[in-house]
């Protein structure tokens, strides 16, 4: 229990002061910001906003927006849950080098990131003449794009599932292995129902980052308008050409689906929650 | 410093957890709070300690005569030994049992040097010294007891608490740890209170023993009057072994402990009744056993020493006749 | 178990490595030149110094929302639980425009300041409030469950000793915090200096005074001085590679900790 009992409670005026102080820091960090995009997007009446975002280079960019987070979280969920199945289930040399490369994306620049990808796919890069000459696209374009995004994001998924699976041991699918099923159905019908909620929450955090990745894909864009521009490269666009009201009602949708992540991440949090209590 | 508990009463929600308590500890007294689980044992004993406080308006505590039922445990001067010992991970040993004193202001806090003393002084007093500059997770269980007690003695507290402090070790290092206990009571002479829900320890250590069930107090007495003439049915049962007896044409029931079943041979004119030993168990300090009536079919559990056994010659199968002192009724 | 390495080695570390293998290319003079310029030391004092600031700040708000979160009852602490995930949650750019919009001479909070001559946006300040806003999270979600875990009877025992609550606080549960405090500040750190979308609107990107490392990076590939950019990002990777090394160290530190 953590809940202080009386002789660890706190005194009246620290409780006040210290409760005091985290409204006044989340408001002014969180929600004054949060708030500002609304009302920024709103700021030139309903029209206005309505024409930013349906307007033609927005929708291509929420397009490409979409298209990439199809490509991309598919790819690393299926990703995640192979390596955390490697590591959780099994022992192998290398194990702590491979936990330390799957969070290598989180301490690296994403400007960084989207350099790797030039450098290797750009004109000048390593295997920029060989591309060149086949008349193949990737930097300044969608593929290249989706590569960054990959690399960007990949660890959502592992890292939600390996302490869970690690924790889960190996116990019940030796279970069901001794009773006779296949390994493709332990899997299935043993290993999978356990970790479903993480797995859905890794999912969601790893769309939330494929859709608001900025800096890796910059890098990467050439900000080509209504090709190569997502959703937060247009607000950039717009923004850096003074348009705020448009930039602003841009942003507001990919504030919405920050909205909408965390509301989905409490969900998960509760129905897991749930499901603990009542084993 | 003696201990006064007037109606004392605690509620948590909707549970009850105190109906009621009165209660008079002497000084130097070693007393046991004894009770099954939800007795509201360790809620006493908290409250006594000032971690926890009565519902308002409902009831004082007083030690030595003094009122202080609104102190906190910080101003209480009550030596708290956990279950599980609470002690201060990330400090050794010394500072643990340094604590307390380092904690004092700077009025009434003393010098390095004599917190030094005392701090080694009690580490001897322990069993412990030599171990001043280990970490608790360096300790075996019963090591991290002792550090506790040295640290709740560090402060010269006017009342030693301790929660079920044995609960957490291995049979034979709680059975050497309360005969340590004893002997280093009637060292400190600190007035003690223990909770324990094993009733041998309780009969084991304690000068007095409380016995509380469902938040009241339902006997205190020595040891021996608690066993030996316990007040009701709950307590009979739970202060020892019981068989539950019925009298042939009487509907009621009796309670007899399994030594107090005198056996007999079967053709034994002194034997009121007759019965089959069903089971026979002597792996142990006394032989078991499991009889059954031959009138009535109800099973009983006699317990007589293996001398007996030998002398009488009994094996599983055998018919004998029982002698039974049925002086306590159900 | 085959697929997992080829995957990761094809996405991650072959392309990391080139980068290096590029920025070698340059030799070792070279390198040490691209990076010495006052304009690139500039960019890194600025990044590496409000990082670490923007860490201190986040430390102590950080551990103070922490406890408030799980010690304390009252009404909206759900939400309010579920708000500290926000800096995670939300796209930098939108995070970064927003900041930049409240906190512009014209802005809602940065009017309040001009009359006294305060910049924010624009300034290194903004950036620093940048960088606190995208630290938040890690302080608070790594010390929350260590805080949820931590033995009360601690405390009690030291009420029974005689403790004020302060110095409950300081000599006993602070330590026994400092070691997730340290993961978490970290973590943070290693996410302040690489971080670009939520800075890059807000800080001007003055050279000399208000460009941090990644705009550099950028601006040095918009001008096609792919050696310049390499050796910069080389040195990134590097500082990354080293705090991974940190965070992971921590971490097994904190886990391993024995308590009972």
């Amino acid at each position: 229990m953590s809940v202080q009992t009386r002789s660890t409670q706190d005194p009246l005026w620290a409780r006040i002061l210290l409760i005091g102080g985290m409204f006044g820091f989340l408001c002014l960090f969180l929600f004054v910001p949060l708030a500002s995009v609304f009302v920024e997007a709103f700021r030139r009446g309903l029209a206005v906003y309505a024409a930013a975002i349906t307007e033609e280079n927005a929708r291509s960019a929420i397009v490409l927006t979409l298209t990439l987070a199809v490509i991309c979280v598919p790819l690393n969920a299926v990703f995640g849950l192979a390596a955390a199945w490697a590591i959780a289930k099994f022992s192998f040399k290398g194990k702590s080098l491979l936990l330390a490369l799957i969070d290598l994306p989180f301490a690296v620049s994403p400007v960084v990131s989207g350099l790797v990808y030039v450098l290797l796919f750009g004109a000048n890069g390593v295997f920029g003449a060989w591309l060149q000459a086949h008349d193949i696209q990737i930097i300044f374009a969608v593929p290249g794009m989706a590569l960054a995004t990959i690399f960007v994001t990949f660890p959502f998924v592992a890292r939600e599932l390996i302490p869970l699976m690690q924790a889960q041991g190996n116990d019940q699918e030796y279970a069901a292995l001794s009773l006779g099923a296949s390994g493709w159905q332990t899997f299935l019908r043993v290993t999978l129902p356990n970790i479903k909620w993480a797995l859905f929450y890794g999912i969601i955090l790893c769309n939330a980052r494929a859709m608001g990745e900025f800096g890796a894909v910059s890098v990467v864009s050439g900000h080509i308008r209504g090709e190569t521009n997502t959703l937060p490269l247009h607000v950039e666009v717009l923004y850096n050409e003074y348009n705020s009201a448009a930039a602003f009602a841009c942003a507001s949708i990919l504030s919405l689906l920050g909205l909408l992540t965390l509301g989905l991440k409490t969900f998960i949090e509760w129905r897991a929650g749930l499901r603990r209590r009542n084993p | 410093m003696s201990i006064v508990v007037q109606n004392l009463r605690r509620t948590f929600g909707t549970f009850q957890a105190l109906r009621g308590i009165n209660l008079e500890i002497a000084d130097h007294q070693l007393v046991a709070l004894l009770g099954p689980s939800g007795s509201g044992k360790t809620t006493l004993l908290r409250i006594i300690g000032g971690l926890d406080f009565p519902d308002p308006g409902q009831g004082k505590i007083l030690i030595n005569g003094e009122d202080v039922t609104e102190e906190p445990a910080a101003d209480r001067k009550a030596g708290f030994v956990f279950q599980h010992y609470a002690l201060f991970n990330h400090l050794s040993v010394f500072d643990n049992v340094a604590f307390g004193l380092e904690v004092r202001r700077r009025a009434v806090r003393p010098g390095k040097a004599a917190i030094r003393d005392r701090v080694l002084e009690l580490l001897r007093l322990v069993q412990l010294e030599g171990l001043e500059s280990r970490l608790p997770s360096e300790l075996s269980g019963g090591q991290r007891q002792r550090v506790a007690l040295a640290r709740a003695l560090a402060i010269e507290p006017k009342v030693l608490l301790l929660d079920e402090p044995f609960g957490a070790l291995d049979a034979k290092v709680r059975k050497d740890l309360r005969r340590w206990l004893r002997s280093f009571h009637r060292e400190i002479g600190v007035t003690t209170v223990f909770v324990t829900h094993d009733q041998q320890e309780a009969l084991e250590l304690a000068d007095v023993v409380v016995v509380m069930n469902q938040g009241q107090v339902e006997q205190v007495g020595s040891p021996q009057q608690v066993y030996d003439q316990p007040a009701t049915p709950f307590l009979y049962e739970f202060l020892g072994d019981v068989n539950k007896v019925r009298k042939p044409g009487r509907p009621d029931l009796f309670y007899v402990r399994p030594h107090e079943i005198r056996i007999l041979f079967a053709g034994d004119a002194e034997a009121e009744f007759h019965a089959k030993i069903e089971h026979l168990f002597a792996a142990g300090p006394s032989a078991r056993l499991t009889l059954r009536f031959q009138d009535s079919r109800d099973t009983l559990d006699a317990d007589i020493t293996r001398l007996q056994l030998e002398e009488m010659g009994l094996s599983e199968g055998d018919e004998v006749g029982l002698k039974l002192a049925l002086s306590t009724h159900g | 178990m085959g697929f997992t390495l080829a995957y990761l080695g094809l996405i991650v570390l072959f392309p990391l490595l080139l980068v290096f293998v590029k920025a070698s290319g340059l030799g070792w003079s070279g390198l040490l030149h691209a990076v010495s310029t006052p304009r690139v030391l500039a960019a890194c004092r600025l990044t590496f110094g409000l990082s670490a600031l923007a860490c201190l700040v986040n430390c102590v708000f950080g551990l103070l929302i922490a406890w408030v979160l799980v010690r304390y009852r009252f009404p909206g602490r759900g939400f309010l639980d579920a708000s500290v995930d926000l800096p995670f949650a939300m796209p930098t750019a939108v995070a970064g425009i927003a900041l930049t919009g409240i906190y512009a001479p014209n802005g809602w909070i940065g009017s309040l300041l001009k009359p006294y001559g305060i910049k924010v946006a624009f300034a290194p300040p903004g950036i620093l409030i940048a960088l606190v806003f995208i630290g938040l999270p890690f302080v608070v979600r790594t010390l929350q469950p260590v805080l949820e875990d931590f033995e009360i009877a601690q405390e009690e025992a030291a009420a029974s000793l005689g403790a004020t609550r302060w110095q409950t606080f300081c000599r006993v549960v602070f330590p026994q915090l400092a070691p997730a405090l340290v993961t978490g500040t970290t973590l943070a750190f290693a996410r302040a200096v690489g971080e670009y979308g939520s800075v890059v609107f807000i800080a001007g990107n003055m050279p000399g005074k208000t460009e941090i490392v990644p705009l550099l990076i950028i601006t040095k590939l918009e001008q096609y001085d792919y050696a310049g950019a390499t050796a910069l990002a080389a040195l990134m990777l590097l500082i990354s590679f080293a705090l991974l090394l940190l965070i992971n160290f921590l971490q097994r530190k904190t886990l391993v900790r024995p308590n009972t």
